[in-house]
């Protein structure tokens, strides 16, 4: 068990070798059934002169933003919270880690009914409260129904990131907080000088799961919005599988396919080289 | 920098090398499926006598229970064969039989919708024919082109029939005086009426986005005759132009324009069952909807229906249009075909469970008491003593006696067009795309997927 | 300084109030909505727990057979957590002791796959796992599962792994120890609140996957959780209430694992790294 070959042959036959495939899919006219039929470059041309797949891009890039906006400092907050070590806190985290823990299917279906126009539960309350703005075209209103998605998933994967932050807390040594408190630093400074810079490295994982997980973030949305109303929440995950297995255009699909992975790839690497990762690389460089 | 650098080259290396073993065994593998024409068990392992059986589920409902006990009596009269039988939720199914086709893995029997799906099966070789069985004339005549290819069957139906009709609330319709509308012009007019007293007149549950296509099926109907939608499922050049499809596009956007549909209705999916609720709660008057919405409203409240307040009407005549008013649109019926990559034994027994199973009015018997309304010949005394006899015996002849059953769209044509279509409709809806915008879309759509 | 000290915390805790609503609001719902029928739930008040109330979706859940995909569901977990998270913190600590090259390269090959969809290459992994006569097991989606969370899981190990002091491993080298008595009495001990909070990650990516199992799988006695949910949608209509009872049920044996695993990510640290 102790080394890199059994994950890499696990990953490497199925995982690797697939996306290979995938390239070289990108390259053939393919309906799923029969031979594929070479197209060279055909259908990398279809993707740049594509508005459906510059829609996707754009709401792609969208999502992945607002997600890390909306998720990083709740989950921060919560993480901290939570960490704390009262009884009642306890209480809080477990209730807190409750949506993380529902499949897929009944969290869209449980936000789907909260939000129908007619009897959700939110509408419901609206009539009895009077709060008006509760009210709403949820996921049929063009401008909202992105940012409402955003808040679905952030409402999923809150609670995984909180459990991150609170478990990298616990692990800042005591000693720093009590030598800080010696020097009078104020609970904010503290925040400031301790706690955030000794959890640079939850920052950077926590980044990275939250922004590659969004960028192929494909479930929800799939159950919820199907892409609508119009293109409006179609996600280039979501494109690529309507491209193909609705449309059976796996040449094409895989086009969008590879340029995902490329760019989720790129944005990976760029996170674990500029930042608390690279410094392990260079440091561990210099020791070998 | 260039103390980082070095192991990267090294991993290019590295991943080079991988790539190379990678597409050997890629290309192997695909190579072997996709031109592997020759004969292996099916269906992930099943041998001998053995043949497996995928299906749609209807969920934990009567029908399923059906198809369940056809097959047992099957086995009982047939020793040793076995059919391993397994139900998959519709909106994953088509992926899942897709993949397997592709593979050429896929099960003995599938189920499937027919129309340009099953085209594109047939086309790569994937479907064994049928010939011409003497069942054929045991169905009605306009149940079987959905599974016909060129003159050859490959297919049977295996669920009912599912047309589509108006369904209304009568409460609502009595308490102002309506009657239901004959015509278009009508349809407007009582849309005002109904907005005027506060009703919303119509439920539509167009996050599905099929229930809108329902809508333009029937008003091109009404306004060219089916020889329009003809043209539209053979991809013919520019047909999406036809001047019925135009006038069709406008009369469903006049439609949006006068109120007619709930707040919402471009989010709201049938499968909640939001839409019946709206109608059976007295929120909505109307919904244009497949039969099994009888059931569906049914299941949800029992007394509403029972208490005969749910009304059937056909969809309206539009005033100097060219089709037949009793042209129906919807599911002709859903249907099961064998795989040509079965064996000679897999196939003889699927033969044999089509024509002795399958075709035996005990079938039929059996489907008229989970609520379907089958298309065999001569079903209509069947339907005695049913619960929904009245419902059920209406459909049966209006199917019998159509003109013209149009098949729906998002299965009838080819994926490529089905999918770019259903999502753009949805736009029309939202009064975000214009009738033309949409026309020449699917007009480019149609020339580059066929 | 003691003053506000307190109102930072009052603030904190009505922060952390309310997102506990935006929390638990829903999910009560949820309770609610499945104890009501299909032609009830909606046109009913979604807040009072007033008219008929029945626990009846939670029978039409065991009739769909929810027992079954729950027990194949937390077999294939269970073998997944605990294959990648072995073999992660395997190949972490080689990578951060790094002795040869190979082993670096993989590490940055890994890294590749953290942003790989896998609706992107679903369809070679079917034909891989068909001609491997993989078809409709458990192992197939055990295989494909794992090596779908091996990178994020070694990003993670190798990131845990780099922060133990290299004095700590150079010292019980010293004391005569080999490679393996460190993993196993240092990196091994150390690593476990990482390793809980890894499980949970992977776990529930396990647990709530629904494409693999949906192509790779057919019989229903291979048939994970997520599959058994949609047992419960029909061709046009879905059972609300008892799709949310169904969810409900299956949150409960992970709710149990999460409390127990909470207690060792939460207890088992105290600062051991700092000294």
């Amino acid at each position: 068990m102790l080394g890199a070959g059994p994950p890499m042959l696990l990953f490497c036959l199925f995982i690797v070798v697939p996306m290979i495939a995938a390239v070289l899919m990108s390259f053939v006219k393919w309906n799923g059934l029969g031979a594929p039929r070479w197209a060279g470059g055909a259908n990398w041309a279809e993707f740049f002169s594509d508005p459906v797949a510059r829609t996707s891009v754009e709401v792609t890039v969208k999502l992945v933003v607002l997600s890390y906006v909306v998720q990083t400092p709740i989950s921060l907050g919560l993480g901290l919270f939570t960490a704390g070590r009262q009884r009642y806190k306890t209480v809080y985290a477990t209730i807190f880690v409750l949506p993380l823990l529902m499949s897929t299917a009944g969290i869209a279906l449980l936000w789907e009914s909260l939000l129908d126009p007619n009897f959700g539960a939110l509408t419901a309350l609206s009539k009895s409260t009077g709060l008006s703005f509760l009210n709403q075209n949820w996921l049929g209103d063009p401008h909202l129904t992105l940012y409402v998605v955003v808040a679905i998933i952030a409402w999923q994967f809150i609670p995984f990131h909180t459990l991150l932050y609170a478990v990298g807390r616990r692990q800042v040594p005591q000693a720093l907080y009590e030598a800080a408190l010696l020097d009078g630093a104020s609970p904010w400074q503290m925040l400031w000088r301790v706690t955030l810079p000794q959890l640079r490295y939850t920052i950077v994982t926590s980044g990275i799961l939250m922004i590659v997980g969004s960028l192929t973030y494909f479930d929800i949305i799939y159950i919820m919005t199907d892409g609508g109303p119009g293109y409006t929440t179609r996600v280039l995950s979501l494109d690529m599988y309507n491209v193909a297995f609705l449309q059976d255009q796996y040449g094409y699909a895989s086009v969008l396919a590879v340029i995902l992975s490329v760019v989720g790839i790129a944005i990976a690497i760029g996170l674990v080289r500029f930042s608390g990762f690279a410094s392990m690389a260079s440091q561990q460089e210099g020791a070998a | 920098m260039h103390r980082v650098s070095a192991p990267r080259i090294r991993g290019r290396r590295w991943l080079a090398a991988g790539a190379a073993v990678a597409t050997a065994v890629v290309l192997a593998a695909c190579g072997s499926a996709a031109g592997g024409g020759k004969t292996s068990a099916s269906g992930g392992g099943a041998k001998g006598k053995t043949v497996t059986m995928w299906l749609v589920t209807t969920g934990p409902s009567p029908a399923n229970t059906a198809v369940e006990n056809l097959v047992k009596s099957f086995e009982k009269s047939h020793p040793g064969d076995h059919i391993d039988y397994n139900f998959v939720e519709n909106q994953s199914y088509k992926q899942k039989i897709q993949l397997a086709m592709g593979a050429g893995n896929a099960p003995t029997i599938f189920w499937t919708w027919g129309g340009g799906t099953l085209q594109q099966y047939i086309k790569a070789g994937d479907v064994a024919s049928l010939g011409h069985p003497s069942w054929m004339s045991d169905f009605l005549p306009s149940s079987l082109g959905a599974v016909t290819d060129q003159g050859k069957l490959y297919g049977i139906p295996v669920e009912g029939t599912q047309p589509v009709y108006f369904f209304y609330n009568k409460q609502i319709f009595s308490k102002y005086h309506l009657t239901f509308p004959k015509t278009w012009n009508e349809l407007l007019s009582t849309v005002k009426t109904l907005k005027s007293h506060g009703v919303t007149p119509i439920s539509l549950a167009e996050g599905d986005q099929w229930p809108g296509l329902m809508y333009l099926e029937y008003l091109t109907d009404r306004i060219g005759g089916p020889s329009v939608a003809q043209a539209l499922q053979s991809n013919k050049k520019g047909a999406w132009s036809n001047p019925a499809v135009t006038k069709a596009l406008s009369d469903i956007q006049q439609l949006v324009r006068a109120g007619a549909f709930q707040s919402g209705y471009d989010s709201l999916k049938f499968s909640g069952g939001g839409s019946d609720a709206l109608v059976y709660s007295g929120k909505a008057a109307m919904q244009l909807m497949g039969d099994w919405d009888i059931s569906s409203i049914l299941g949800s409240d029992p007394s509403f229906v029972k208490g005969g307040n749910l009304g059937m009407a056909p969809f309206p005549t539009v005033a100097g249009g060219t089709g037949n008013p009793a042209d129906l649109a919807g599911n002709t019926a859903s249907y099961v075909s064998i795989s040509s990559k079965a064996t000679a034994t897999q196939k003889k027994i699927a033969e044999e469970f089509f024509a002795d199973a399958l075709t035996s009015p005990s079938y039929a018997k059996s489907e008229v008491g989970a609520g379907e309304v089958p298309v065999t010949k001569g079903a209509s005394p069947m339907f005695a003593g049913q619960s929904l006899a009245s419902y059920d015996k209406t459909i049966y002849n209006s199917v019998e006696h159509a003109p013209s059953f149009q098949y729906s769209w998002d299965q009838a044509m080819t994926p490529q067009v089905a999918n770019v279509m259903l999502t753009n409709l949805a736009q029309v809806f939202e009064l975000s795309e214009t009738p033309a915008k949409f026309e020449s879309l699917l007009n480019n759509q149609a020339a580059s997927g066929s | 300084m003691r003053r506000r000290f307190t109102v930072g915390k009052a603030v904190a805790l009505v922060l952390a109030t309310i997102w506990l609503v935006i929390v638990a609001a829903p999910l009560y719902y949820m309770i609610l909505a499945s104890l009501r029928t299909q032609g009830t739930y909606l046109t009913s008040s979604p807040w009072i727990p007033s008219g008929s109330l029945s626990t009846s979706s939670y029978g039409t859940v065991f009739d769909a057979g929810l027992g079954r995909y729950l027990l194949n569901s937390v077999v294939l977990t269970a073998v997944c957590v605990v294959l990648t998270v072995t073999i992660s913190l395997g190949a972490a600590y080689r990578i951060v002791r790094r002795r040869s090259r190979a082993v670096s390269a993989s590490f940055t090959v890994m890294l590749f796959g953290l942003a790989i969809p896998v609706q992107a290459i679903i369809v070679p992994m079917y034909v891989l796992i068909y001609k491997m006569h993989l078809y409709d097991t458990l192992f197939a989606l055990i295989l494909t599962l794992s090596a779908a969370a091996v990178p994020v899981s070694v990003l993670i190990m190798v990131s845990f792994v780099r922060d133990i002091p290299r004095e700590l491993i150079g010292a019980m080298l010293v004391d005569g120890g080999g490679e393996w008595t460190v993993f196993r009495r240092l990196i091994w001990p150390l690593s476990r609140p990482v390793l809980a909070t890894l499980a949970i990650y992977d776990g529930l990516n396990v647990w709530n996957n629904f494409l693999l199992p949906l192509v790779l799988t057919q019989s229903s006695s291979v048939a994970v959780l997520p599959l058994g949910l949609t047992k419960l949608e029909g061709l046009y209509s879905v059972n609300v209430p008892a799709v949310m009872a169904g969810v409900l049920l299956s949150v409960l044996p992970l709710l149990v694992l999460f409390i127990f695993m909470r207690r060792q990510v939460m207890n088992s640290l105290g600062g051991m790294i700092a000294r």
